[in-house]
């Protein structure tokens, strides 16, 4: 990795940091009215699906580890096999929150959240495409750090598919409650 | 345990689950849960939800017992 190279991933980290902060700072401002805001009973969802999330990481954490050990060589490089770790935990804690109706907030539109990880999962598949093509990808027999927006990309398509789902499902649900109320 | 006094005093509002919904500060999906008895709200959302129907605490959450 060249100075150039290394000076690129810094700034793109610094940057993407400073941005998250401030979209944090911006969202968990009362009266912004962007800020998410989730009932009780979506609250308690959310903190399990945090648990089952946290327990998950510590296993592949560790079956990583134990992986590695074994086969005496290195799979990923350590941005690659951590950012795996984190994308596995979120993939847990979404599942969960979307099937337990806690992962869109009362203040969330369906259809806005949906086109947000579509756009989120487009440009992360784009450039993931891109390192593939540029052979980059796995270099060594190791799969590099490259590979971390091909991953955000599989872990987009997969919300955007349980959303889909469960509010098909939903749907169809919600009549059978209606019909039976009238 | 379902709570049907809860689903006939909304019922009896003429109001639907989203509408007691939106009155009481949770989602849809809350209110139907609780219905269902899947879950068990928190006093404060007992409370709120009684005020929206103009209940007591006892007509829509206490349950007789058999014995």
């Amino acid at each position: 990795m060249n100075v150039e190279m290394l000076a690129g991933i810094i700034t793109g980290i610094v940057l993407g940091i400073i941005l998250l902060l401030v979209v944090a700072l911006f969202m968990t401002k009362k009266g912004t009215g962007i800020r998410p805001q989730y009932d009780e009973r979506q609250q308690q969802v959310r903190g399990i699906g945090y648990k089952y999330a946290f327990f998950t990481m510590m296993f592949y954490s560790f079956f990583y580890g134990f992986l590695e050990l074994v086969l005496e060589r290195r799979l990923a490089d350590g941005m690659a096999a951590g950012f795996i770790g984190i994308a596995i935990g979120a993939g847990v804690y979404a599942t969960y929150c979307i099937w337990k109706e806690g992962y869109i907030s009362l203040n969330e539109n369906y259809k806005r959240v949906c086109i947000v990880i579509a756009i989120v999962c487009i440009w992360n598949f784009g450039l993931g495409i891109g390192s593939i093509e540029d052979g980059k990808l796995i270099e060594n027999g190791v799969l590099t750090f490259r590979s971390i927006n091909l991953i955000c990309g599989i872990l987009s398509i997969w919300i955007l598919l349980q959303l889909f789902v469960k509010h098909c499902l939903d749907a169809h649900k919600w009549k059978e409650e209606e019909a039976e109320d009238e | 345990m379902k709570n049907l006094k809860l689903k006939a005093a909304r019922a009896g509002k003429d109001l639907s689950q989203q509408e007691l919904a939106e009155l009481v500060g949770v989602s849809r999906q809350t209110i139907s849960a609780i219905e269902k008895g899947d879950y068990n709200p928190t006093i404060n959302l007992c409370i709120a939800i009684c005020k929206a129907l103009e209940k007591t605490l006892d007509e829509l959450f206490w349950e007789e017992s058999d014995g």
